[in-house]
């Protein structure tokens, strides 16, 4: 294997890893930027969705990669009518810091609780989807790549232009960057920001079902998943800059490039601990993230 | 005449004196009436009946009901210092796989529940946990479910808790039984001199220790292996193309890793897609589970693990403990098929109630004592189950058993044992790259 063949393997390897990574932190990072909470309780709903889509799998036959029509509208229902009103009561009487600090708390303990309920329902035993394209691959530039990789980063780069489209073209895109820069003054222009705040909470948890519901194509899936994919997705929210989706995209190609350099250089076992170093070096030096306060949603 | 009568009641004297010794000096010298023998001999465990290891835990309780179900029905544990039968109890206490909550609950069945015996557990964190609280109440630990030899020696190779005895073995004889089979596939002519190998292990002791006794065996028998790529990845990694790259930059023709379940899925799944193939391809502990089988179809042909039992082994005892097992499960309409999960902990109730009756006591400093006598092949327990035949508590291992383990191989989408000889269902099957 030569170090062109070497390095152009690992590229493209990581710029598909980057997609993955960059979907599962969408919602956590639009929720941040309209409502200026951190929700890890998306982490959880990344399991659901990876076990929705297990589920429609072992019952119906139905392929993980086509299970996103099936978990994004019904977890967008459960964001919009549970979540937001879970978190529109317990916010009431919370102000400034103590928001973040109370949803850190209330979302942190939701990600456990649902944890948990899928030990209780699924158990811990590791569950994977056999698919017939599971070990198959194309040639991209003399690369072997992994078909069911490629196919989640196609997801990630069209769930993405929606998104970008929604947020850019719609009314509710203006409503929710409305609300996002400054929701008292977004409510005096007649925005109903209570209904945005339950179409964001919609869409994201939307999208991080979508995102763990595409999962099993590739990955072997267990309860715990969601939190180790929460723990990533904080990663790249704060080297992306919070809030900021298309910061999502450029800190989780940071992320799994940074990996894949240091897996090749230092060894595996170092690569998270380089990743979290140059994190730290992102705060030091820019507390808002690469892409910063300057562009919002 | 006088002197006759004399001599008469002398004699009398003596005779009654040493009639009344016998009758009486038992008396004098014995500690006094017979302790009261107990109505069951209680027996307690922790185990993770919920959490990460809920499954595991079930099988345990299982296997050890199995077993004291079989005692009881043939009228229970004979004692000798009692001289009767006496029925076994066991309280089972569920640690939540926490260890925290393992060692307090270990605690507390010997305070307050006060069992008269104890079972170990599963996991080796949890395991670790509670055996200083057995060695605290010097309370013989019979442990089916750690195997980590860290728990077992100290860094200086000092046997680390006296009262504890290991069922499996260590992950570095998991490597040395791996490594001897392959030496023996080398000598036959089917495999390479020297195996060139690649090792990712998870960075853990686990992986650790797996590498530890590769690079042993590689001292052991040198000219037959070469490590020519080592790394620890991180538990739940997401993608290795960059750790497949570097192996297929090294050059080797042997792959052996160890790794957890979703690891290993996820890895050979990427291994598969890159187009990659060595002649010889291990996950450790992992490789012919259902799941995996099922989920990677052809990519897991050739793929081998190395286990502590496997219910495929032709040896009669085992198909009578699977024909037993499975007719436990069914009557308690429970879905686990026989696995070492149920083995092993069946055998360390077995070794518990062998010890009680050989100790002729429940006190557990008699049973300490006949436990440790079990410390080599020759001496130990023989087993019709138990890998090897025999069960003991190796002293030089800390208390832990060193026999060999099962390598089982797929083969035409089918688990087969190709190692030990004795368990061999098929021949070693290398991979044609």
């Amino acid at each position: 294997m030569s170090l062109f063949e070497v390095a152009l393997t690992n590229f493209l390897s990581s710029l598909l890893l980057a997609g993955l990574y960059a979907l599962a932190a969408y919602g956590l990072t639009l929720i941040y930027g309209v409502m200026k909470i951190v929700d890890v309780s998306q982490g959880a709903l990344i399991t659901l969705g990876a076990y929705l889509a297990y589920a429609l799998h072992s019952q119906f036959g139905i392929d993980p990669l086509v299970s996103p029509p099936f978990a994004f509208p019904m977890f967008f229902a459960y964001g919009y009518f549970i979540q937001s009103g879970i978190a529109r009561r317990a916010l009431k009487g919370y102000r400034g810091g103590q928001v973040i600090e109370f949803t850190l708390l209330l979302f942190f303990g939701l990600l456990l609780a649902i944890t948990g309920l899928v030990y209780l329902v699924w158990t811990g035993n590791i569950r994977a989807v056999a698919t017939p394209y599971v070990t198959s691959a194309v040639e991209v530039l003399g690369v072997r790549l992994q078909v069911s990789r490629l196919f989640i980063f196609v997801y990630s780069m069209v769930i993405t232009a929606i998104l970008w489209f929604m947020l850019s073209r719609t009314d509710m895109g203006r409503a929710i960057r409305a609300v996002s820069q400054d929701a008292d003054a977004a409510r005096t222009c007649g925005i109903n920001v209570s209904r945005v705040f339950s179409v964001v909470f919609g869409i994201v948890c939307g999208l991080s079902a979508t995102a763990g519901s595409l999962m099993p194509a590739a990955l072997a899936i267990h309860p715990a998943m969601g939190i180790e994919f929460i723990t990533i997705s904080i990663v790249i929210t704060i080297i992306g800059g919070m809030g900021n989706f298309l910061g999502a995209l450029i800190g989780a190609a940071i992320y799994s490039g940074l990996h894949t350099l240091s897996v090749l250089t230092v060894g595996p076992a170092y690569a998270i601990a380089v990743a979290l170093a140059f994190m730290m070096v992102v705060l030091l030096f820019r507390p808002t993230g690469i892409l910063g306060e300057r562009v919002r949603i | 005449m006088q002197r006759r009568t004399v001599f008469l009641a002398a004699v009398l004297v003596v005779v009654v004196g040493v009639v009344a010794a016998f009758v009486l000096l038992p008396g004098v010298i014995s500690p006094g009436p017979r302790r009261e023998a107990p109505k069951e001999i209680v027996v307690g465990a922790v185990l993770p009946m919920s959490g990460t290891h809920g499954r595991i835990g079930l099988y345990f309780k299982t296997a050890f009901e199995l077993y004291f179900d079989e005692v009881n029905r043939a009228g229970g544990v004979y004692v000798k210092e009692f001289d009767k039968r006496i029925p076994l109890k066991l309280i089972v206490l569920d640690d939540e796989s926490d260890p925290t909550k393992s060692a307090t609950l270990l605690e507390r069945l010997i305070t307050v529940e006060k069992v008269n015996l104890i079972l170990g557990g599963y996991s080796t964190p949890l395991v670790a946990a509670q055996a200083p609280v057995a060695e605290r109440y010097k309370m013989p630990y019979v442990n089916p479910g750690g195997a980590t030899s860290t728990i077992f020696l100290t860094e200086d190779g000092k046997r680390r808790y006296n009262y504890m005895f290991g069922m499996i073995a260590s992950i570095k004889q998991l490597a040395l039984t791996t490594m001897e089979m392959l030496k023996a596939e080398i000598d036959k002519g089917t495999l390479p001199k020297p195996l060139k190998i690649a090792s990712v292990n998870e960075n853990t002791d686990h992986g650790r220790e797996y590498l530890a006794g590769l690079k042993e065996a590689v001292r052991k028998y040198p000219g037959y292996f070469e490590i020519v790529y080592e790394a620890f990845h991180t538990i739940g990694e997401k993608d290795y193309t960059a750790i497949l790259s570097a192996i297929k930059a090294s050059g080797a023709n042997a792959m052996l890793n160890d790794m957890r379940l979703p690891d290993y899925i996820t890895m050979h799944r990427q291994y598969a897609a890159m187009g990659l193939c060595h002649i010889v391809v291990s996950y450790g502990p992992r490789g012919p589970e259902g799941t995996a089988i099922k989920e990677l179809g052809k990519a897991a042909e050739n793929v081998f693990g190395v286990q502590w039992w496997n219910p495929a082994d032709p040896r009669a005892g085992v198909r009578e403990f699977n024909a037993k097992w499975d007719a436990w499960v069914k009557a308690k309409n429970l879905d686990l098929p026989s696995d070492w999960f149920a083995a092993v902990p069946y055998e360390a109730a077995r070794v518990l109630v062998w010890a009680i009756e050989k100790a002729g006591s429940i006190e557990p400093e008699k049973i300490h004592a006949v436990l440790l006598q079990l410390n080599s092949p020759e001496k130990g327990l023989p087993s019709q189950i138990i890998v090897g035949g025999s069960i003991y508590f190796d002293e030089r291992a800390g208390g832990q058993i060193t026999n060999q383990f099962v390598v089982v191989q797929v083969q035409d989408g089918k688990p087969q044992i190709v190692w030990p000889r004795e368990s061999m269902t098929s021949a070693f099957r290398p991979n044609r790259c």
